[in-house]
């Protein structure tokens, strides 16, 4: 009884930790929420400001601070993707527990369609001003974290490997397979200011970014999936990143670069579209 | 031993000032200079230069260096039982503001160096006394130490995390939440958000404007102490207060500035 109590308990550890889910760092939400900004048709900066009260950017990780708090309990779930069985596409009918989307609110991909179903073609003008400043302030954050790849989920039973909450030593000290892709942004960057991302980061091509922003959400959905294996891969058998070569950082590094700059241009587009009307 | 230990434990929560970080210092400075005068931006100018944005720390920097250890205790704003400006020994932040802007205002007739270092005096000491953890009231010994109380730290897991921060910490740490913000941006951000209250904010004198921050940090204070735990949604809330002390510092740090360059 003891043992089966035990047993209980450690598939209970083990199955929260894999989907625990946190945060990409503040510094690169902030950073991809800048590039979005600059990114901004006059009318849709003019009309988040309106909404906001605020920059872009304050509003990076404000879910994170509001998370578990009790009048936002809307916020508290998984701030991330599941992708299908197959490995490649996004989906949008089941959050990561594999349960139904809106049982467990939270889920980016499903909040997207959502947000842009209730805003776009004009809508966002019959809405309260309150509901449309939480479903900007909701996106400003989902759209980063779909894209870091920690937060791209994929099936338990057919990717045991891919463990979120896996020890990774940071520097001497305790991490996880999730923190890494936290710190990986600021490395080698320290005392960097947002306008410093963004001028050294964004350096997308107007084809690149148009790329990226085309397509419907399943679409873009492929492009988390295949981000998520590569984040995985990045990082297998290493349990401390000293092991890591500095080719390897930069490495991660730039798949973080370029998965916030994705983030940044994908989410101006959006808002560009909601307030296109 | 134990005695000795606490005094000098004392002695040290004592003599730690307290400031927001240096960026978002940077940014109260940037939201003045929106809306200073053609002649206040000249004067800035010719004492200070370009490069004023490096000496919003001044004095802490001075500390630093060893370079003035008398300035340690002048960053906190001391108010009687009636929230008034108290008469204390030495110096505080508003006898030093008051003396500085003395040496602005007849500018002209003093020296570079002089006006200089009042500017940098007055830029430093503006931004601390609008940071409420440098905010001491006669009849509240909690405020007079940077005592420790209980806040939500984090989510660890599905953990909640709580855990002890000092009350000078818990002030700074909110110029730490918006990682990457630079002072320019800070200034937007602030101007955006609260631009609309600069005319409410600017009214009055140096010693109104010290009574109301001791209004505000004597509201507080009367809940939040060594035995007090603070939920997450507080927490999160003072943030907009803590936003408002910036952007009071930003707009009164303009009208000082505007009229002394008259």
């Amino acid at each position: 009884m003891k043992n089966k109590s035990l047993f209980i308990a450690l598939a209970l550890v083990a199955i929260l930790g894999v989907q625990s889910a946190k945060a990409w760092s503040g510094f690169c939400h902030a950073g991809s929420v800048y590039v979005a900004e600059q990114h901004l048709t006059p009318k849709a900066k003019k009309m988040c400001r309106h909404y906001l009260k605020h920059t872009l950017p304050y509003y990076a990780s404000w879910m994170d601070y509001w998370k578990g708090a009790d009048v936002f309990k809307s916020v508290n779930a998984r701030h991330s993707v599941m992708i299908k069985a197959d490995g490649k596409n996004i989906d949008m009918a089941f959050d990561e527990y594999g349960k139904p989307y809106g049982v467990t609110p939270g889920e980016c991909m499903g909040y997207l369609r959502d947000a842009l179903a209730e805003l776009g073609e004009g809508k966002y003008k019959n809405q309260p001003d309150s509901l449309v400043r939480q479903r900007l302030v909701n996106m400003v954050h989902y759209v980063a974290d779909m894209h870091c790849p920690s937060h791209i989920n994929y099936p338990e039973h057919l990717y045991p490997h891919y463990v979120n909450n896996r020890q990774v030593v940071i520097n001497g000290k305790k991490n996880t397979f999730h923190g890494f892709w936290d710190w990986v942004p600021a490395y080698g960057r320290k005392g960097w200011k947002l306008e410093d991302y963004a001028k050294n980061v964004d350096k997308i091509s107007r084809k690149q970014a148009a790329a990226w922003q085309s397509g419907t959400l399943e679409d873009w959905g492929r492009d988390l999936a295949e981000a998520g294996h590569l984040g995985y891969k990045m990082l297998e058998g290493v349990n401390d990143i000293a092991e890591m070569s500095e080719e390897q950082m930069i490495a991660a590094r730039d798949l973080s670069d370029k998965m916030a700059m994705m983030a940044a241009y994908r989410l101006a587009h959006v808002l560009n579209t909601i307030f296109s009307y | 031993m134990k005695k000795l230990f606490l005094i000098v434990a004392l002695a040290l929560s004592i003599s730690v000032a307290n400031a927001w970080n240096r960026r978002a210092d940077e940014g109260v400075v940037l939201l003045a200079e929106k809306h200073l005068t053609a002649e206040a931006k000249a004067m800035l100018n010719k004492y200070l230069g370009d490069s004023y944005l490096d000496d919003v720390h001044y004095l802490y920097d001075l500390e630093e260096r060893n370079a003035a250890s008398y300035t340690k205790s002048i960053h906190y704003l001391h108010l009687d039982k009636n929230l008034q400006p108290a008469k204390v020994e030495g110096n505080n932040a508003l006898v030093e503001i008051e003396s500085a802007m003395q040496v602005v205002r007849n500018h002209k007739s003093q020296s570079k160096e002089v006006v200089a270092t009042a500017l940098r005096t007055v830029i430093n000491l503006m931004c601390d006394i609008h940071n409420l953890s440098n905010v001491r009231i006669e009849g509240v010994p909690h405020s007079s130490l940077d005592f420790k109380f209980t806040w939500y730290k984090g989510d660890v897991g599905k953990r909640k995390a709580t855990a002890k921060i000092s009350w000078a910490k818990f002030w700074d740490a909110y110029s730490n939440w918006h990682t990457g913000f630079s002072g320019s941006l800070w200034a937007e951000d602030l101007e955006l958000s609260l631009g609309s209250k600069r005319a409410e904010f600017s009214k009055g004198s140096l010693n109104d404007w010290a009574s109301e921050i001791g209004g505000v940090a004597n509201g507080l204070y009367a809940r939040i102490n060594p035995e007090y735990e603070m939920t997450r949604r507080e927490r999160n809330e003072l943030e907009d207060l803590n936003c408002e002390m910036m952007a009071r510092a930003g707009y009164r740090l303009a009208v000082l500035l505007n009229s002394a360059a008259k």
